[in-house]
């Protein structure tokens, strides 16, 4: 019983990021039917910005607001260079642009600084430890899990009361009908992009913390999980974005725990088996904010 | 243009035009071989000029190009992306490699393997075959589950499937040597057997395209809905094009594996799908020229990248190395290309296509069609199905009813009219009848027969229909359109006389536009030509969704003709929705009126004008 | 799909390479290979071969560098540039065979991972007359390789530990040890510190990560040592709470912790261990040093890792460092790798000097009989693909890595 505590709090820590970045990708989603395989390379720029402030020796506490900046400029120029002319495009063309963008980005930062990871010092406090009774609590887990509780309140928030939000609420629930009714496309899409790019830049600065090291193509890895995350969720759906990264984050943690060794590189197997299954059994379903074609 | 003209069908009756989608079909490819052999001959050349690393450039360009066209025949054809098909040859290619890398070697690189694998040493050739076997059957097994979805999900599953394929490579080390690579598999020499490989891609490829079950696999990527409503079921096509290129790209991966003498997990990862994709949308997933010229625009710029790469001395100046110049070069031009040409260098340009129509010159391209007049086209038989009914039929949308228990009744060989203000439920109630929407409640028949399940089943029953906001198949031929409607109603209206493509064409005033892009029509034409398309499936009833929406009281007047003319020449009746009462009155036998969803009025054109209850709602809710 | 497991397999590769110091300085610089033709360099050796000076090549010797910058870069970008001021040491002080060394080097790396280009940037050495082919860290590059020089010229796999790469029967040879002999290593210096309880960590994701636990517990268990538990995790991961926590249950506590991982997984886990307040010793591989753990900080402080080399009286790698920085203006960027890049030289330049002929199957056979002082030490080939050379064992003081023992391991696991 301890165990299962103790797992569920190191894989919501770990979901909390997945989960933030679930949310972004989804987002697209809901409002320009985009898989947004580029999401990822967010997170590498906000890598190499701390690994450029750290190693002049700026405090970590002027570094972390502007990796986040980072994150949500670059969201914003890949929108308006890339994806802004390819808006209504299928979905073939968005997903192969998003992978463009995601080489072409790799390719940058080997050519622009270098293959060999450039490091940095992560802070002791990323890895600091409480005992709570039986458990062991790290403070990062708790720090991420808070973070991330607020960025969701804020996103629902956000979704409720603003213009901007009720914008995306109609082009997630009816994809067609909000184009057809003329919301101001180029700014509803724009502003995902940032915002989707602001809780990117936060599940960032919540990771690369602990990570201590910037390479090419680091960013990949965790939007694979954010893209598994906000499909296990239903894409386009928020709230299902949260559900999934959480699921997934604390999933990872009891196979770790509980597969045995030798089927552990399998797990990722796994994951991909119950998500085609998923896709075959309720396409429908996993898109259901996607309704039925107009005819 | 692959497939964009099936012409001269002088036989009413016998609707798949061989004869000119055959001479096509053959001009693609025999244009697209010579084609083939020009860059191969071209990449000959310049290896002659250098050294043996250049003759390895000309095998790679090859063995590339089948992969490629395997991705064509899937992809180009149906529009659903798969990341898959390098798992199917992957599959097959790590098949080849066990069956065939010597049992010295084996026992060595994976002593503990399975199935008595260490023992087997067959000879390359039979171990290929057995391959691409097993390949077919992984592609069959895939197709099953991937072709069933469609867009997004197919996607998904088929990369999930990739990424099984590779976990699974990597952790069964005692059958595959897990990343550490299994190596020694026999390589072939030279490259004719490359050149081989590729004309057998090319013309797989081609003959693909131009098949029954590319032509209505390509309808369905055109408009997916559409292709149902005419009859065309999409799994089938889907799943054909799947295994086809699934058999290509496992050839691909079996000379691939061959002419490298070595595989492993990371060999045909999800990166190289996106290598071998850029190859295929650069030049132009739709046609097999795209594909080749893709696939060598896509390997000179790369082996151009990587000579700057290494820092050559170059133009008189020594370059830095550069590590990643390649990989820049490819998401560069892959970028450029899908945000400028999305649909590629090429598009829908095919080499065949198009050199056949320069020879032809500009002579009309049907000249069979244009001798047929509209005085020829005598009215097939009326349909004998009977009546088309619906009984209570009604659909709630969470909790509201769009359509409520609606009941009327179509009779044979009349035209009747469904009207109601916007929003009233006419198409709604189009839709539960040709099944894109499921009823709540009541029943459809058709004569005796209840109509129930897919579109497509209730097309090929009798019904077929057109769309309020046009979907005709943009990137096909006007002749196309109606062609490959009639592929469908052959085998599957073949009860029913057919009045043939041609004549369509005729009575639709399209025949001097037959080979153009449907897309490139006006309006007026396009909604003649689903009409056209919607005749061209035989049916009993033929459903029209607005046709006048959009155009102006003398056109109305025109298009009323038209319908009258179509529906006489098919012996069909006719339910055509509208909310023109002008239209309407002057076209139909009888009306049914829709309000809110419920049958407000039926009865005969001066019944209707007359009936109170009409005006008012005509009147009160402001005449659309 | 597996983004991960290429990330991974590049971390791998980077942990492979080193060098391993021993004893008997040799000159200066560290780029004259005096050879010390070992009894076993026999028949084969070319005609006229003998003392170095003595031999007159009628076509210059010509070395290519099959180069992975890519995921391998941490080993072979150093290693390259090691190569390269051997080379052109030599090159000052008259070539080899009386004629200057050519010195060429390829990119086989591109995304997606193409072994096919691979091959044709080794088909172009060949074809440009390369008679000594230097090859990236990895297998899976590697071993395409291997089927287009296919036993036609010597290939030396610079700063690679994998053991598939040692072939000498195709041509292909390691630098340094492979994986078994540094895990064997390991096990063996912690019997001598007095561990009799061990855990591991190891993962599927690259053979390395794996090979080297295995051996190490091999050798462990056979010197009476008792290993634990082995628990996996994968590349990629940055929270290891899961097997931190799972080794902070276990009663006794463990004397030491092996696994060959690396930066960054190795960094989390480290902090995370010693938050936990687990003290047990950490025991790694070369992937240490590549990775340069000691940029973690205070809780790299201790701990232990196996490498292929360190400046010290009983080799040449300070002189190679310091002529290095002095001829190009900068350090190279990983001393084992780079030092390894100036061994395969230098081992390429004895062969041919030793043979006095660059013929291919001639060469293969003089590096497999090849005893040699190379800058990092004396390395023997002895008749196999992977030459007898002493495990380094470092420690992190200071924030900076220092020698602790340099010996080869008396009991080799796997066989």
């Amino acid at each position: 019983m301890t165990d299962v505590v103790q797992n569920l709090i190191d894989g919501l820590g770990a979901g909390s990021t997945y989960a933030l970045l679930a949310v972004g990708v989804s987002m697209l989603f809901g409002v320009m039917h985009l898989v947004n395989f580029a999401h990822g390379e967010l997170l590498t720029v906000g890598a190499y910005v701390i690994y450029g402030m750290r190693s002049n020796g700026i405090s970590w506490l002027a570094v972390i607001p502007v990796a986040i900046a980072s994150a949500v400029v670059l969201s914003m120029l890949i929108e308006l260079v890339a994806f802004r002319r390819v808006r209504s495009a299928s979905a073939f063309t968005l997903l192969l642009t998003s992978f463009a963008i995601e080489i072409l980005s790799h390719a940058a930062w080997r050519i622009g600084v270098s293959s060999t990871p450039r490091r940095y010092e992560a802070p002791q406090i990323a890895f600091k430890v409480v005992e709570v009774g039986p458990f062991n609590i790290e403070v990062w887990d708790v720090i991420s899990i808070a973070v991330a509780v607020a960025c969701f309140a804020g996103t629902a928030i956000m979704l409720r009361t603003t213009m901007f939000g009720l914008a995306v609420r109609a082009a997630s629930e009816d994809f067609d009908a909000a184009r057809l009714m003329g919301v101001k496309a180029n700014r509803v899409i724009s502003g995902a992009f940032a915002f989707a790019g602001l809780l990117a830049g936060i599940a960032g600065a919540l990771w690369l913390v602990r990570r201590g090291q910037a390479d090419p193509r680091m960013g990949a890895e965790p939007l694979l999980k954010a893209v598994i995350a906000a499909i296990i969720g239903g894409l386009g759906s928020l709230p299902g974005a949260v559900v999934g990264g959480l699921s997934l984050g604390v999933a990872e943690v009891f196979f770790r725990s509980w597969l045995p060794s030798d089927l552990q590189g399998l797990t990722d197997s796994a994951v991909f088996v119950v998500i085609a299954v998923l896709f075959v059994v309720r396409p429908q379903g996993l898109f259901d904010v996607e309704t039925a074609e107009r005819v | 243009m692959t497939g964009t003209t099936a012409s001269a069908a002088t036989a009413p009756s016998r609707p798949t035009a061989p004869a000119s989608m055959r001479r096509l079909a053959l001009a693609s490819l025999v244009a697209n071989l010579v084609l083939l052999l020009v860059v191969f001959a071209g990449g000959r050349l310049y290896a002659s000029f250098g050294s043996s690393a250049r003759d390895l450039l000309v095998v790679d360009l090859l063995v590339n190009l089948v992969l490629v066209l395997g991705f064509q025949v899937f992809i180009g054809n149906t529009g659903v992306l798969s990341f898959g098909h390098l798992g199917i040859a992957s599959v097959g290619a790590y098949t080849m490699a066990l069956l065939a890398v010597p049992a010295d070697r084996k026992a060595v690189l994976i002593p503990n393997a399975p199935w008595g694998i260490p023992e087997i040493e067959l000879h390359p050739f039979v171990a290929s075959l057995i391959a691409i076997g097993v390949g077919v059957l992984v592609a069959l097994l895939l197709g099953l589950v991937a072709a069933r979805t469609s867009g997004l999900a197919a996607t998904m599953i088929t990369l999930a499937f990739l990424a099984i394929v590779r976990q699974v490579a990597e952790n069964r080390k005692d059958l595959t040597g897990g990343a550490q690579n299994l190596s020694s598999i026999p390589r072939l020499d030279g490259w004719s057997w490359a050149l081989v490989g590729a004309a057998i891609a090319v013309t797989v490829a081609v003959l693909f395209r131009s098949s029954r079950t590319g032509r209505l696999a390509v309808a369905t990527r055109e408009d997916e809905l559409a292709a149902g409503a005419m009859g065309i079921e999409v799994f089938s096509p889907r799943l054909i094009a799947f295994v086809v290129g699934g058999a290509v790209v496992t050839l691909g991966g079996v000379l691939r594996v061959q002419s490298l003498g070595s595989i492993g997990p990371s060999q045909f990862s999800f990166e190289f799908t996106i290598l071998i994709l850029a190859m295929l949308v650069v030049g132009g997933m739709r046609t097999v020229t795209g594909a080749i010229v893709g696939t060598v625009f896509i390997t000179v710029g790369k082996e151009v990248t990587r000579f700057l790469g290494d820092g050559p001395d170059f133009l008189g100046f020594r370059w830095p190395v550069i590590d990643g110049l390649p990989d820049l070069f490819l998401a560069g031009s892959l970028l450029v290309v899908l945000l400028t040409r999305p649909a590629g260098l090429l598009g829908e340009f095919d080499l065949g296509a198009w050199l056949r129509r320069r020879v032809r010159g500009s002579t009309s391209p049907s000249g069979d069609s244009s001798a047929v007049t509209e005085d020829e086209v005598a009215p097939v038989p009326a349909s004998t199905t009977g009546a088309l009914r619906t009984d209570g039929l009604g659909v709630t949308f969470g909790g509201f009813i769009a359509v409520d228990e609606v009941t009327m009744r179509v009779e044979p060989g009349t035209i009747h009219g469904l009207i109601g203000p916007n929003g009233a439920g006419k198409t709604t109630f189009v839709n539960l009848l040709t099944g894109l929407v499921t009823p709540t409640e009541g029943t459809v028949h058709l004569g005796e027969l209840e109509l129930n399940g897919a579109p497509y089943r209730r097309a090929r029953a009798g019904i077929s229909r057109t769309f309020q906001n046009l979907r005709v198949f943009p990137a096909l031929s006007v002749r196309e359109n109606v062609a490959v409607v009639d592929l469908v109603a052959h085998a599957h209206r073949s009860h029913r006389e057919g009045v043939g493509v041609d004549r369509l064409l005729v009575l639709a005033g399209l025949a001097e536009l037959a080979e153009r892009p449907a897309s490139t029509l006006d309006y007026g034409n396009q909604r003649r030509l689903e009409i056209a398309r919607a005749a061209a499936l035989r049916p009993d009833y033929l459903l029209l969704d607005e046709p006048t929406s959009g155009m102006s009281s003398a056109e109305s007047l025109e298009m009323v003709g038209h319908v009258r003319r179509v529906a006489t020449a098919i012996g069909a009746g006719v339910l055509v929705i509208d909310h023109d009462l002008g239209f309407i009155t002057n076209i139909c036998d009888r009306i049914t009126v829709l309000d809110q969803g419920a049958v407000l009025a039926e009865g005969t054109p001066d019944e209707i004008q007359r009936d109170p209850r009409v005006i008012e709602a005509y009147l009160g809710s402001g005449h659309g | 799909m597996r983004k991960t497991s290429a990330i991974a397999a590049l971390a791998a590769l980077s942990l492979v390479a080193a060098a391993c110091g021993d004893d008997e300085t040799t000159d200066d610089n560290g780029a004259a290979a005096d050879t010390t033709a070992a009894g076993g360099s026999d028949a084969t050796a070319a005609p006229g071969g003998g003392a170095d000076g003595d031999c007159t090549l009628d076509e210059p010797l010509k070395i290519g560098y099959a180069a992975d910058f890519d995921l391998g870069g941490i080993g072979d970008v150093p290693a390259s540039k090691g190569a390269q001021f051997v080379v052109d040491t030599i090159n000052a002080e008259g070539g080899v065979g009386g004629k200057p060394v050519e010195y060429e080097i390829k990119q086989i790396s591109q995304t997606p991972q193409d072994v096919a280009v691979a091959q044709r940037a080794v088909q172009e050495l060949l074809d440009g007359g390369a008679d000594i082919v230097l090859g990236p860290p990895f297998s899976d590059y590697g071993l395409p390789l291997l089927e287009v020089t296919n036993g036609s010229v010597p290939v030396l796999f610079v700063t690679s530990t994998e053991i598939t790469l040692s072939d000498p029967d195709r041509g292909s040879f390691l630098v340094s040890f492979d994986d078994r002999v540094q895990g064997s290593a390991a096990a063996e210096f912690a019997t001598k510190q007095g561990f009799t309880n061990a855990v591991t960590m190891s993962s599927s994701d690259i053979p390395y990560l794996n090979i080297t636990t295995a051996s190490f517990a091999e050798v462990f268990e056979g010197a009476g040592g008792t290993v634990a538990t082995d628990l996996s995790f994968n590349l990629g991961d940055t929270d290891f709470s899961a097997q931190v926590n799972e080794i902070a249950g276990l009663d006794p506590q463990p004397d030491v912790i092996y696994s060959a991982f690396f930066l960054p997984e190795a960094g989390v886990f480290l902090k995370q261990l010693r938050e936990a307040g687990v003290e047990s010793a950490v025991i790694s591989a070369d992937g240490f040093d590549a990775s340069e753990i000691w940029t973690v900080g205070a809780d790299a402080e201790g701990v232990f890792f196996t490498s292929h080399t360190f400046p010290g009286p009983g080799n040449s790698v300070a002189g190679f460092l310091a002529d290095f920085e002095a001829a190009t203006g900068e350090p190279i960027e990983t001393i084992a790798f780079g030092a390894l890049g100036a061994d395969a030289a230098q081992i390429a330049i004895a062969a041919v000097e030793e043979a006095c002929s660059t013929d291919g199957a001639t060469l293969i056979d003089t590096i497999r009989n090849l005893a040699v002082k190379v800058t990092t030490g004396e390395t023997d080939y002895a008749g196999g693909g992977t030459p007898q050379r002493d495990v380094t064992i470092l420690t992190v003081t200071d924030g900076a890595p220092a020698i602790v023992d340099a010996f080869f391991p008396s009991v080799v696991a796997g066989g």
